[in-house]
């Protein structure tokens, strides 16, 4: 027990160790954290945005190295964890699945921070409000991964969603973001209700909620309706949180409305915290359901694929074409969920390189904005980011290297060899097709295929188009004069240019050689977090 | 003497289905107030905390109780940042009819 | 049987007569020198008796707000204090942090002026 012998613990600094050994440094790191960023906040009148910043960011690097080290004593070091107190255990449990995604997500969210700081303050948003709901957002991530009863379950998403909301509505005089924010809260607790609808269902079939209990007691049962109407209400419920067709009406139109450094945490971190809901509750609780929930997710990843796919070929806003994506990516993970825990280091090994592609993706969206006075009278210029594709218009002429990063990062998210997004789809794709599931792999080549297409047209806009827009624009809409069609936003975050750097280089070379130990990692990973099935 | 039926879990379950259906019903048929929406999504709510209650006490066990209070608050704060939100987008737009919710589109 | 009732009963009767006699005590003492405004009922700031459509001020609705968030988490004392004698030191520790968690967002609010009135 934690709690026994309290004094002589602190004093001779096993507590300490204990704490470590229990897996719960990231979110107790980020909860201390926060609190204290929420006191500065508070007391900070002269709004010193930088220094909270850094702040933040420290605290979501040191969450993610204490994940890492506890990872690193689980698989490598192999000590066994130290038992979580009764009470803590029956609600909290720290798998090496959790510790693994709780490394990424605090790092994804870092991104977010890092490479947003001179782009918010450009739209006078740099309040410090904003890195508390980052931080409390990923808490209440790394929270949701780590429950072991739907009680916690539901709180962290709950703390992650709020958060999101709240993020997405950021930009207070902007009608978009305020529309996008209605929409997303309006949306995401429909969705929160349906989830616990179907956990109300389940607890009134077995009578508790902790995962191991109601996963004992579906074990025995016969399934009849009231087991499939929870099911189908759980899988509504955190469908929505994944953007996967049916529940994806919000993804386009709050990728568009909400700023850009939002979009990219609900796209990255939002996204990979959503795929570990997904694993969690249908490989932990649900798991004896396996046979009722296998054909609705094969379903529902169809349907995902094909509408994202089919609605991202129209979109010229390159938000909007992200949101779209998303939910193709979406199908793609559920296929990956759909061949069961023999597809997960695949899934996983696939949703890395989507969060890296597109980690990329959005610090150069953040990096360029487009100068455009609204009216002769304003003096100052507001900077609009870059919102369409047909902006990137001659960017490889004006700015090679943020192009050519650009088409990386492209190439890579449309799957085309030899970057990584390419091995992630072949490896998901051919532990799809090893289950005999010919017809889902037919279906995801034609939506990489269509994807192919609609990804390229970004690239061949930076890259072939010519860079005619600015007098077509100049002479079409006199609000919109550009001199030249975007200009990289000052990064004095050269933290920003190095992680550009670094992605690229991941994507590029450092990810085929280290394909095989991360696919390893990863299926250790997987076997360790479920010996049992 | 007769008894009246006694109360069992399912009749709790069938008001509490019944009562969900209606504040769906509500979030998809009404076009005109998004505060009404705002109403159903609470009703939506409390009707799943009728259904802990009522299992709890078909269980014997205070499981559901508990959830129901921490649902209770998570709700109280939904409805807290939901009615900022609704705020904020009043300001800008100056209506909160559901069919203006349209300025995001491809 | 019957007898376990008793105490309503005094409680019934108690009640009723210190609520009789103050309203006596009152009629008879104090002094009176009604005008209008104090005869009007009262309620909190507004016209008693006007179309209630009527927009009013966003501070009611901002106070509101932070009351029915800490209103509902104080609920959470109510079966904490039940059970103190089982979950013991724990228990404890657990309500404090959860207090300070709840003061560090009072503080907050506080700081930022959502409390003040003008």
């Amino acid at each position: 027990m934690i709690l026994d012998n309290l004094g002589t613990k602190i004093a001779d600094g096993t507590l300490g160790m204990q704490i470590f050994a229990s897996g719960l440094m990231p979110q107790l790191t980020l909860l201390i954290a926060g609190l204290v960023l929420v006191l500065m906040v508070a007391f900070d009148a002269r709004g010193r945005y930088r220094t909270i910043c850094k702040l933040g960011e420290l605290a979501l690097v040191a969450s993610s190295v204490s994940a890492i080290a506890s990872l690193y004593a689980r698989l490598v070091c192999d000590t066994s964890p130290i038992a979580l107190p009764s009470g803590i255990g029956h609600l909290l449990a720290v798998t090496p699945l959790s510790l693994l995604l709780n490394a990424t997500i605090p790092l994804l969210s870092l991104c977010g921070l890092a490479t947003s700081a001179r782009w918010l303050r450009a739209q006078g948003l740099a309040k410090g409000e904003f890195v508390l709901l980052v931080l409390f957002a990923t808490l209440g991530m790394q929270l949701m991964l780590v429950s072991n009863h739907f009680l916690t379950l539901y709180l962290g998403l709950e703390l992650q969603s709020l958060s999101f909301y709240v993020l997405a509505a950021f930009q207070r005089d902007n009608r978009q973001s305020a529309e996008a924010g209605l929409k997303y809260f309006l949306l995401g607790s429909v969705a929160s209700g349906l989830l616990l609808f179907g956990i109300a269902l389940l607890y009134g079939l077995t009578g508790g909620l902790n995962f191991a209990e109601i996963a004992h007691h579906l074990a025995g049962k016969t399934l009849a309706i009231p087991e499939q109407a929870a099911l189908v209400f759980v899988l509504a419920g955190i469908a929505f949180k994944l953007a996967a067709v049916p529940f994806h009406l919000w993804t386009p139109d709050v990728y568009e409305g909400a700023p850009t450094p939002v979009t990219m945490i609900f796209a990255t971190a939002g996204k990979l915290a959503g795929l570990g809901l997904f694993i969690l509750v249908l490989f932990s609780p649900l798991y004896p359901l396996i046979s009722q929930w296998q054909p609705l997710i094969a379903l529902l990843a169809i349907a995902s694929l094909l509408i994202g796919s089919l609605g991202a070929l129209r979109q010229e806003k390159l938000k909007r074409l992200l949101g779209f994506s998303a939910i193709a990516q979406a199908g793609y993970m559920l296929l990956g969920i759909t061949v069961g825990v023999s597809g997960l280091p695949a899934l996983l090994l696939f949703a890395f390189t989507y969060v890296v592609a597109s980690v990329g993706i959005f610090t150069i969206l953040l990096a360029f904005h487009e100068k455009a006075a609204v009216s002769s009278a304003a003096s100052t210029p507001i900077m609009t980011p870059l919102s369409t594709i047909a902006q990137l218009r001659g960017l490889s002429a004006t700015h090679p290297a943020w192009a050519g990063a650009l088409a990386l990062f492209i190439v890579s998210l449309a799957g085309i060899p030899p970057l990584a997004g390419f091995w992630g789809k072949l490896y998901l794709l051919l532990a799809v097709f090893g289950q005999g599931y010919v017809l889902l792999t037919l279906i995801a080549l034609l939506a990489t295929v269509i994807g192919a297409f609609y990804y390229l047209k970004v690239a061949k806009a930076a890259y072939i188009d010519p860079a005619d827009y600015s007098q077509g624009a100049a002479s079409k809409n006199k609000k919109a004069s550009t001199t030249a069609t975007a200009s990289p936003l000052q990064l004095n975050a050269s933290l920003a240019a190095i992680a550009v750097t670094l992605l690229t280089l991941l994507t590029t070379v450092a990810l085929i050689g280290g394909l095989i130990p991360l696919t390893k990692l990863l299926s250790r990973v997987v076997t360790a977090t479920f010996p049992t099935i | 003497m007769i008894y009246p039926p006694a109360v069992s879990s399912a009749h709790f379950a069938i008001l509490s289905a019944l009562l969900f259906a209606l504040a769906m019903a509500g979030l998809f048929l009404n076009r005109k107030n998004l505060i009404v929406m705002l109403m159903c999504v609470e009703l939506m709510l409390l009707a799943v905390n009728l259904m802990f209650v009522g299992f709890s006490a078909q269980w014997q066990n205070l499981t559901g109780q508990i959830m129901a209070m921490f649902v209770l608050t998570v709700a109280a704060a939904e409805a807290a940042i939901g009615l900022a939100i609704l705020v904020v987008y009043f300001r800008n737009r100056h209506t909160i009819a559901v069919d203006d919710l349209n300025s995001l589109q491809g | 049987m019957l007898a376990t009732y008793l105490p309503i009963l005094v409680f019934i009767l108690l009640a009723t007569g210190l609520a009789g006699g103050i309203i006596v005590a009152s009629l008879l003492v104090a002094p009176r020198a009604p005008d209008k405004e104090k005869l009007s009922p009262y309620e909190c700031g507004f016209e008693p008796f006007d179309d209630a459509r009527r927009k009013f001020d966003i501070r009611f609705y901002l106070v509101a707000i932070l009351f029915i968030i800490f209103d509902l988490e104080v609920a959470f004392l109510f079966p904490w204090a039940v059970s103190l004698n089982t979950t013991g030191v724990a228990g404890l520790l657990s309500m404090l942090m959860f207090l300070g968690v709840l003061t560090i967002g009072f503080v907050y609010e506080w700081k930022k002026g959502a409390l003040e009135w003008h």
